[in-house]
């Protein structure tokens, strides 16, 4: 349709002279174009809305020519519709929205990730480490309360919970449940081995003896060696003081042979006791690399299969807590490896030193209250959570140190154009000062001499600004004013004097 | 310059009353949105060319939540200067 019929159509439909319709048309045409050569807007309500825009003289490269050219400036008409006619097109669509197929996952999880490795790390190994220890203890006081004396023997039971718990903690970062499970078949487990693997570990042991610190303990040490370093061939613990008996009845008294069997109960009692500190040993990695370790140091003394199998346990139990800082990371790791589940997670969070290093330190403090020598050796243990925290800090560090450091390389920025004078360019003004640097090192890329100025404005707080310079006067920053307006494609570039 | 000032010169310019020129006014442009609408597009001559668009659904991200979005499709209508429009 060609606009005489237009003028036709509508004329019939106003019942109107055509021609009428026609000057209007003509009229209107004419003024909208008359208006827009004048740069000037032609809005027409519930229609649209004429405006001109100005571009930019640009160059490009033409492919074809092999030269660049020059594309002149010039304005260009646009055209954009009245809301109310947009949405009067749009009628058919009207009933359709934007949907959202996927959500963002990745920036819900770094958002998420900083505060699951700050906060529940260092709060979950301490609770759960009571936890467990809680559990443990009521579990070992059960096991050992039918024995004759109860005070030794809780010793030994604190000693069996702090070795399962190592084992423990690292199964600890599965579900809880499984924990609780894993925990007590872990015992019924250990507890099964151990009296299994008693005999075989005999004949091992026999490498490991004739150390200095194998001196007996400080409470149940003095009294056991002494029995038993007399009675090297009594094979069992009812027999130690089977030993004991006919050499020291030749005294008459009948009283002192009932003393004598309350000692002789009380060596049962201690035998006891020990053996089940060899099962502890037995089962946990540590002893077993430490084994390796000692059987470097010649053989000494040798002694009975029992003997052997207490002082190995007395061993065991202090080198363990003796090894537990220092050693202790490096033997875990294989133990860590094994056990799938908890070592995968470790490594997923790229922080497996910290966490082992966080977990050991509840075993090793529980471990304090019966020997001193694990006072001395606390702080190494400590100081492993330091140093992870440590870069975070650098970093911010060195985020402040690089502000301070961008208009010493300024300053010594030479040209020509640049003088001591009072004026710069304000290029913009950030209240973010990373961007602001970004910005001053941008331009300072492309041959400009820049500086990034803080000012404290009020209502608005820090800002930072980039400003170029210096320049003697107005009329020697005016060149790289224009250039940077059309570089930068921003009006809010000003010269300022200061 | 907005319809009002338009309504005012072309009745001044024509002798039509204003009241009558705005009648007409009003008839052209909704003829021409019909016509548009039937045929997809409508010329002036020398003046330029109003034409309907489609526009196809398409996928976009969010940029503030950064969700993948599907945009439903939509017309528009596109606006092209005639080359004599602007000298």
């Amino acid at each position: 349709m060609d606009k005489k019929h237009f003028v036709e159509f509508i004329g019939n439909n106003l019942g109107s002279d055509p021609s009428e319709v026609e000057q209007v048309l003509d009229n209107f045409l004419e003024l909208t174009s008359k208006s827009l050569n004048d740069e000037e807007k032609v809005s027409i309500s519930d229609f649209g809305k004429f405006s001109t825009k100005k571009t930019k003289p640009r160059t490009t490269f033409n492919a074809l020519l092999n030269k660049e050219i020059e594309i002149p400036a010039k304005t260009k008409v646009s055209f954009s519709p009245a809301k109310s006619l947009a949405e009067d097109i749009n009628k058919k669509y009207a009933n359709l929205e934007t949907k959202v197929i996927e959500e963002n996952i990745e920036r819900k999880i770094e958002k998420k990730i900083p505060l699951l490795v700050d906060e529940p790390e260092i709060s979950e190994p301490s609770e759960m480490a009571a936890k467990f220890l809680e559990e443990l203890d009521k579990k070992a006081a059960i096991e050992t309360t039918p024995p004759i004396s109860p005070a030794k023997f809780e010793f030994g039971a604190e000693k069996k919970s702090d070795l399962s718990l190592a084992d423990e903690m690292f199964e600890s970062l599965i579900s809880e449940e499984e924990k609780k499970q894993a925990a007590k078949k872990a015992i019924e487990t250990n507890i099964k081995e151990e009296t299994i693997s008693k005999g075989a570990e005999m004949p091992n042991m026999n490498l490991n003896e004739g150390e200095p610190k194998f001196v007996l303990g400080d409470e149940i040490g003095p009294p056991p060696s002494s029995t038993y370093k007399r009675s090297t061939s009594t094979p069992p613990p009812s027999g130690a003081p089977s030993g004991y008996v006919p050499r020291e009845n030749s005294s008459p008294f009948l009283w002192i042979t009932l003393v004598l069997i309350l000692i002789a109960i009380v060596g049962v009692g201690i035998y006891w006791a020990l053996s089940t500190d060899v099962t502890d040993s037995g089962k946990s990695s540590v002893s077993i690399v430490e084994r390796g370790k000692r059987s470097t140091s010649p053989p000494v003394l040798v002694q009975d299969q029992k003997t052997k199998a207490i002082d190995t346990a007395r061993r065991s139990t202090k080198k363990e807590i003796i090894l537990m800082p220092e050693e202790y990371q490096t033997i875990q790791k294989p133990e860590e490896s094994g056990k799938d589940k908890a070592g995968i997670l470790i490594e997923e969070k790229k922080e497996t030193t910290p966490i082992v290093t966080k977990k050991d330190i509840p075993i090793v403090t529980e471990v304090t209250p019966t020997k001193p020598e694990v006072v001395e050796v606390k702080p190494p243990a400590t100081k492993p959570i330091v140093t992870p925290r440590k870069p975070v800090y650098k970093r911010t560090v060195k985020r402040t140190t690089l502000k301070v450091e961008k208009p010493v390389v300024t300053e010594s920025f030479p040209t020509e154009a640049y003088s001591d004078g009072n004026y710069f360019i304000q290029v913009r003004s950030y209240t973010n000062q990373a961007y602001a640097n970004s910005e001053a090192r941008n331009l300072r890329n492309k041959g400009y001499r820049t500086f990034v100025e803080t000012a404290d404005i009020t209502g608005k707080g820090t800002m930072y600004r980039v400003l170029v310079g210096k320049y003697k006067d107005e009329d020697a920053a005016a060149k790289d004013y224009h250039s940077l307006r059309v570089l930068l494609k921003s009006d809010n570039i000003f010269v300022d004097r200061r | 310059m907005n319809k009002h000032d338009l309504v005012a010169v072309i009745s001044s310019r024509t002798g039509l009353t204003q009241k009558r020129v705005k009648e007409v006014l009003e008839a052209i442009l909704s003829g021409l949105i019909a016509e548009v609408r039937k045929n997809k597009s409508f010329t002036f001559h020398n003046f330029g060319k109003f034409e309907l668009k489609n526009r196809k659904q398409r996928k976009g991200v969010n940029p503030k939540t950064g969700d993948t979005i599907l945009i439903p499709p939509k017309e528009v209508l596109v606006f092209k200067p005639s080359k004599n429009l602007i000298k």
